[in-house]
C-alpha cells in the first residue's frame, strides 16, 4: 500500500497572495522513484519561462503569514461567518426573504452519520460542528453562506448584479437559479458583516414595501415568480454516457474525450441541430444517437451539461430548455447544438 | 441593564470557543460600560447593586479567558479584584478603560503596560497608540517594529514562582532582538490545550516538569479533542510520557507552534524516545539565555521569507539592464512623458523588483536551487506536504500539471463531472479515458453536492468485475466544492485503497487552502489525511488488521455492491 496524494490550492482565493498564485502539494510515497522526472516535464510544459516574481513573492509572504497567524485569521473568519449566520437564523424579517441553507439542506441524511442537522443551537451555541466534522461523509463549511432567495421572486444572477453590486457595492461570485453565496475570508471584518446585514435588512424592507404597494395583478406576477423560483426548478441531469464510438469497453463507462474533442476539428464531421424548433428531438425520435461535439457549459451553474462525445439525453434537453440563463458557453441559440454527423461516428478513428 | 446582550449567556464562556475572541472583546466593552454607569449612580441604590452584580459576573468570566493570555496578566487581575473588593469603583473604571484601550490599540504588543501604577509617561504613550489607531482605523501593523508573540509555559508553579519565571524571561530582552515576547503560564494538561486554542498569540511552548491533568475549569470546548483520553491513565503516566502526549495534542491543534521540553529527569532517556514534536530538549530550567535564543531562532525560522527577502535585496542593487524588459527598474516609465501615472499609482518598488534575471541572488522557478527552493520547502512545511511547488498562472495550470505528470494516454481517470473546467480540458490534453462520476444533486437549489463514496466504490468495483481495474489510474475530486461541501478525505482514500491499493488521488482544493490552519478543518484536507493514513498503514497492528479484513473481503462476491 502506497499513499499517493496530490492537492492543488488557489492560494490567492483564501489566503494572502496575488491573483494566480497557486500551489501544488504532494504526499506521494512514490514521488522520488516514479514521478519526479515526468512531473518536472509537465511543470515545464505549462509554466511560463517568464514567471511573475511578484506572485512568487506574495506566495512566500502568504505562506509566512499563514504559519504565523493563519490560526488566528481563519478562526476570526469562521467567527465572523457564525455571527452572520446567527443573525440570519433569528431575524424575523430576514427569515421571510432569505433562508440560509444549513447542513441538512446541503447534505442529505444518508451522508450525515452524526445526524447533526445544523451546527448551531440557539441555546447551546455552535457546539455541534466538531461532531459532524469528525464523523460525517460530507459536511458544509459554515464560512460559506448559501442563501435561498426564491421568496424574493428574484433570480440569483439578477440579485447579484442589480441588487447587491449596483445598489450597494457588494461583490459576490457564485449564484444558482435561486441561491446566492456569501463567502467570508481571512480579510472579513465584523464591520463588513454588519454592513452586509444592514443591506440585507434594507432589501427585505424594500421587498415588504413592494408587496404592500402592489396592485392585485402585480401581486399575481410576484407570486408567479416566487413559485417558479421555489417550486418549478428543472431537475439537474446526470451524466448520460459516452457514445459507443468513443468507448473502449461495453461494461465500463469511460470514454476517449480527446478523440471526440479533436474529431470536431474537421468541419465535415459536425453539424448544428436546434432543439428550440424540435429538429434535434425529431432526430432522437427517429432513433439517432445525437452526440455532442463540444463542451456545453451554462453559467450558472457552470458545470458542463455536455462534453465532447457525450450522447444527448431527454433529461439534458429538458434542463437546457428550462434554463433561463443567457450565458451558455459552447451553445449558439441561432445555430443550435454542435453535434457529430452520423457518418463521423461510423469510423471515428479517422478523426 | 442590557441583560439580553449576546455576552449575557448562562453558559461557561469557553463553551463558546468558536466565538471566544468576539466574546472577549464584547465582554470587556460591556464591563467598561457598566462601570461607566456605576460611577454615576448613588452608592447602595438598587440600580448600583444590580450593576455591581453584573460587573462581578463579567470580571469572573473575563478572568477565566484572561488566564490564558499574557495581557492582562494574573497580577493585573488581582489588582482589578482588589479594587472591586474595596469598592473603589471610579479607580476601577479608570483602570479598565486603560486596559480596554491597550487591548484595542494593541499597546501591549509594543511595551509593558503596568496597570497597578499611574505612570504619566506610559499613559501618554498609550494615548499616542490609541490616537494612531484612530487615525489609521486599525492597530499598527508590525512590519517595521519587533513582532510580538506569547510563550506558553506548562508547569505547576505557584503564583510567586510564576512571577519569577516571567521576570526572568523579561530580563532576557534586548533591543536588538528580532521579536519580543511575553509569558503565559498554565498549570495543567487541559489548560495548556485551552490556551493554544483561545490565545492565537502563543507561538512557542515550553513544557516543564510535572503538571496535573485536570483544569480547574470545566470546559466543554475541549470535549471533542479530549475524547478517548482517560484522566486516570494520564495521572499514572510518567512525566516524560505525559509531556510527549501533550506535545502531540498541541501539534494536532496548532502544528505551527514551536515546542520545547524542559526536563529534570533523565534527559538522555527522554531524548531517545519519540519526541518528534519538540524542537529541542533542555535539561532543567536554569539556562534562560539558551532558551531565549532557541525560541527566537525557531520563530525566525517561520517568519523568514526567503524569496521575498531576496527580491527586496535585489531591488536595492544598482544594475545596468542589457537584457529584455525595459520596464525593469522602471526605466521605460520614469522618463516617459506619458506613462508616469503608472509609477504614481504603483510606486517605484514594484518596478525595481521587476526583472527577467535569474541571477543576482534570485532564482529560477523552472529549476529552483536558491530562495525559491527554500520558499517551496517552507510551503511544504506549512501545508503539511512532502513537496510543494509554486504555480504562477493559477490553479487551472496547477491541475493540468498534476494530471500530465501522472496520467498517460488511455489511463482511466475517475472524476466528478461538475468539477472545474480546467480538469475537463486537462483530460483532453492528457488523452485520459474519462469516467465521470455524478454528484448528488440538490434539485431544490439547482446545485450539486459532491460524489458519494458508494458511487465511487461502485464504479471501482465495476472496473474490478470487468478486469479493467489495472487501467484505472486516478481519482479526481473537488474538496471542498464552491458551495462548501467538504469530503471525508481520509475515509474516501482508505476505502478506495482497499479496492485498489495503487490508486492516485488528486484533490482539487482550490477553495480550501485556508483549511490547513484550523484544527476542525485540517483533518479534512488532502495533506493531513494522507499523512494520517501513511502513519496508520505503517503501524504494525494495522497491517495485521488489514490482512485479516482483506482475506474476508476477497471471499465476498464482487458482484455485491454492498461491499
Amino acid at each position: 500500500m502506497r499513499i499517493r496524494t496530490y492537492a492543488t490550492h488557489s492560494t490567492h482565493k483564501t489566503l494572502t497572495s496575488l491573483r494566480q498564485g497557486s500551489m501544488i502539494h504532494v504526499w506521494d510515497q512514490d514521488f522520488r522513484q516514479k514521478v519526479e522526472a515526468p512531473f518536472h516535464e509537465a511543470y515545464m510544459t505549462h509554466t511560463s519561462t517568464s514567471p511573475n516574481y511578484q506572485i512568487i513573492a506574495s506566495l512566500d509572504v502568504g505562506r509566512m503569514q499563514a504559519e504565523m497567524e493563519g490560526f488566528e485569521l481563519v478562526h476570526a473568519q469562521v467567527e465572523a461567518a457564525l455571527s452572520l449566520r446567527e443573525q440570519l437564523y433569528t431575524h424575523p424579517l430576514l427569515q421571510k426573504y432569505f433562508r440560509v441553507l444549513i447542513n441538512k439542506d446541503m447534505v442529505p441524511l444518508e451522508y450525515r452519520q452524526s445526524g447533526v442537522d445544523t451546527f448551531y443551537d440557539p441555546v447551546t451555541g455552535w457546539n455541534k460542528m466538531e461532531e459532524a466534522w469528525a464523523n460525517d461523509e460530507f459536511v458544509v463549511d459554515p464560512s460559506r453562506i448559501t442563501i435561498a432567495i426564491g421568496a424574493t421572486g428574484i433570480d440569483g444572477d439578477t440579485f447579484k448584479n442589480e441588487y447587491l453590486m449596483n445598489k450597494y457595492g457588494i461583490q459576490i461570485n457564485k449564484t444558482s437559479r435561486n441561491t446566492v453565496l456569501f463567502m467570508t475570508n481571512i480579510g472579513t471584518t465584523r464591520g463588513s458583516i454588519a454592513y452586509l446585514l444592514d443591506v440585507l435588512i434594507k432589501l427585505a424592507k424594500e421587498f415588504e414595501a413592494r408587496w404592500e404597494e402592489s396592485s392585485r395583478p402585480e401581486r399575481k406576477i410576484i407570486e408567479h415568480r416566487v413559485r417558479s423560483l421555489t417550486e418549478e426548478l428543472p431537475p439537474l441531469p446526470d451524466f448520460s454516457r459516452f457514445h459507443d464510438a468513443f468507448r473502449q469497453c461495453p461494461d465500463t463507462p469511460q470514454g476517449d474525450i480527446r478523440r471526440a474533442y479533436f474529431l470536431s476539428y474537421d468541419e465535415e464531421n459536425t453539424e448544428y441541430l436546434r432543439f428550440d424548433n424540435g429538429a434535434l428531438q425529431a432526430a432522437m425520435r427517429d432513433g439517432r444517437d445525437v452526440v455532442s461535439a463540444s463542451f456545453v457549459i451554462p453559467y450558472p451553474p457552470g458545470f458542463p451539461v455536455l462534453v465532447p462525445g457525450q450522447v444527448v439525453s431527454e433529461e439534458i434537453l429538458a434542463f437546457l430548455q428550462a434554463l433561463d440563463v443567457t450565458e451558455i458557453h459552447g451553445y449558439r441559440p441561432e445555430l443550435g447544438l454542435l453535434v457529430f454527423t452520423e457518418e463521423a461516428l461510423v469510423d471515428p478513428a479517422a478523426g | 441593564m442590557q441583560e439580553s446582550s449576546p455576552t449575557e449567556t448562562p453558559y461557561t464562556a469557553l463553551g463558546f470557543y468558536h466565538k471566544i475572541s468576539q466574546l472577549r472583546a464584547d465582554t470587556w466593552n460591556a464591563l467598561k460600560r457598566d462601570l461607566g454607569q456605576l460611577v454615576r449612580q448613588e452608592a447602595g441604590s438598587p440600580r448600583a447593586r444590580t450593576l455591581v452584580k453584573a460587573i462581578d459576573v463579567k470580571l469572573t468570566r473575563l478572568e477565566i479567558i484572561e488566564d490564558y493570555h499574557a495581557f492582562p496578566s494574573k497580577e493585573d487581575f488581582r489588582h482589578l479584584w482588589s479594587l472591586f473588593d474595596r469598592e473603589e469603583y471610579s479607580l476601577l473604571e479608570k483602570v479598565v478603560k486603560r486596559l480596554v484601550r491597550a487591548l484595542i490599540s494593541e499597546s501591549y504588543r509594543r511595551r509593558h503596560v503596568d496597570l497597578s501604577e499611574t505612570d504619566g509617561d506610559a499613559e501618554d504613550l498609550e494615548t499616542l497608540d490609541a490616537l494612531n489607531q484612530l487615525r489609521r482605523g486599525h492597530p499598527a501593523s508590525n512590519s517595521s517594529a519587533q513582532p510580538y508573540f506569547e510563550l506558553l509555559i506548562v508547569d505547576n508553579l505557584s503564583a510567586q514562582e510564576e512571577e519569577v519565571v516571567r521576570e526572568a524571561f523579561h530580563n532576557m530582552r534586548r533591543p536588538e532582538d528580532r521579536f519580543v515576547y511575553d509569558v503565559v503560564t498554565v498549570r495543567s494538561f487541559e489548560d495548556a490545550l485551552i490556551a493554544v486554542l483561545v490565545n492565537p498569540n502563543i507561538q512557542a511552548c515550553l513544557i516543564r516538569y510535572e503538571f496535573p491533568y485536570k483544569s480547574k475549569y470545566n470546559l466543554s470546548a475541549l470535549r471533542n479533542y479530549l475524547e478517548g483520553l482517560s484522566e486516570q491513565e494520564l495521572e499514572n503516566q510518567s512525566e516524560a510520557e505525559r509531556s510527549i502526549l501533550l506535545s502531540s495534542m498541541i501539534h494536532e491543534l496548532r502544528p505551527e507552534i514551536d515546542q520545547f521540553l524542559v526536563t529534570s529527569g533523565d534527559v538522555e532517556a527522554t531524548a531517545s524516545r519519540d519526541i518528534r514534536h519538540f524542537n529541542r530538549i533542555f535539561y532543567r530550567e536554569t539556562d534562560y539565555i539558551e532558551q531565549h535564543h532557541t525560541i527566537l531562532r525557531a520563530i525566525d525560522n517561520r517568519y523568514r521569507t526567503p524569496f521575498f527577502d531576496a527580491l527586496r535585496e535585489y531591488s536595492k542593487k544598482p544594475t545596468g539592464v542589457f537584457h529584455a524588459m525595459p520596464i525593469s527598474r522602471g526605466k521605460s516609465v520614469t522618463r516617459s512623458h506619458w506613462a508616469g501615472h503608472m509609477i504614481d499609482f504603483y510606486g517605484i518598488n514594484i518596478f525595481l523588483a521587476e526583472t527577467s534575471a535569474t541571477s543576482g541572488g534570485l532564482d529560477s522557478l523552472l529549476q529552483p536551487y536558491g530562495p525559491i527552493k527554500k520558499a517551496q520547502e517552507y510551503a511544504a512545511r506549512a501545508f503539511g506536504a512532502r513537496q510543494s511547488f509554486f504555480v504562477t498562472n493559477g490553479t487551472s495550470t496547477a491541475n493540468k500539471i498534476v494530471v500530465q505528470a501522472l496520467v498517460k494516454p488511455r489511463d482511466i481517470v475517475l472524476i466528478d463531472r461538475d468539477c472545474h473546467k480546467s480538469h475537463h480540458y486537462g483530460m483532453v490534453l492528457a488523452g485520459a479515458h474519462v469516467s465521470y462520476l455524478d454528484s448528488y444533486p440538490l434539485h431544490d437549489y439547482s446545485m450539486y453536492g459532491a460524489v458519494p463514496l458508494h458511487e465511487i466504490k461502485k464504479t471501482l468495483l465495476a472496473y474490478k468485475r470487468a478486469g479493467e481495474l489495472d487501467k484505472v489510474k486516478m481519482l479526481l475530486l473537488t474538496n471542498c466544492t464552491f458551495d462548501g461541501v467538504v469530503y471525508n478525505v481520509r475515509r474516501v482514500m482508505e476505502e478506495c485503497l482497499a479496492i485498489k491499493p495503487d490508486l492516485v488521488f488528486l484533490w482539487d482544493e482550490a477553495w480550501f487552502a485556508f483549511a490547513g490552519f484550523n484544527p476542525t478543518y485540517r483533518p479534512r484536507t488532502a495533506m493531513h489525511a494522507a499523512r494520517t493514513l501513511c502513519e496508520r498503514y505503517r503501524s504494525e497492528a494495522y497491517r495485521e488488521e488489514y490482512a485479516a479484513w482483506k482475506a474476508e473481503f476477497d471471499q465476498l462476491d464482487p458482484d455485491d455492491d454492498a461491499t
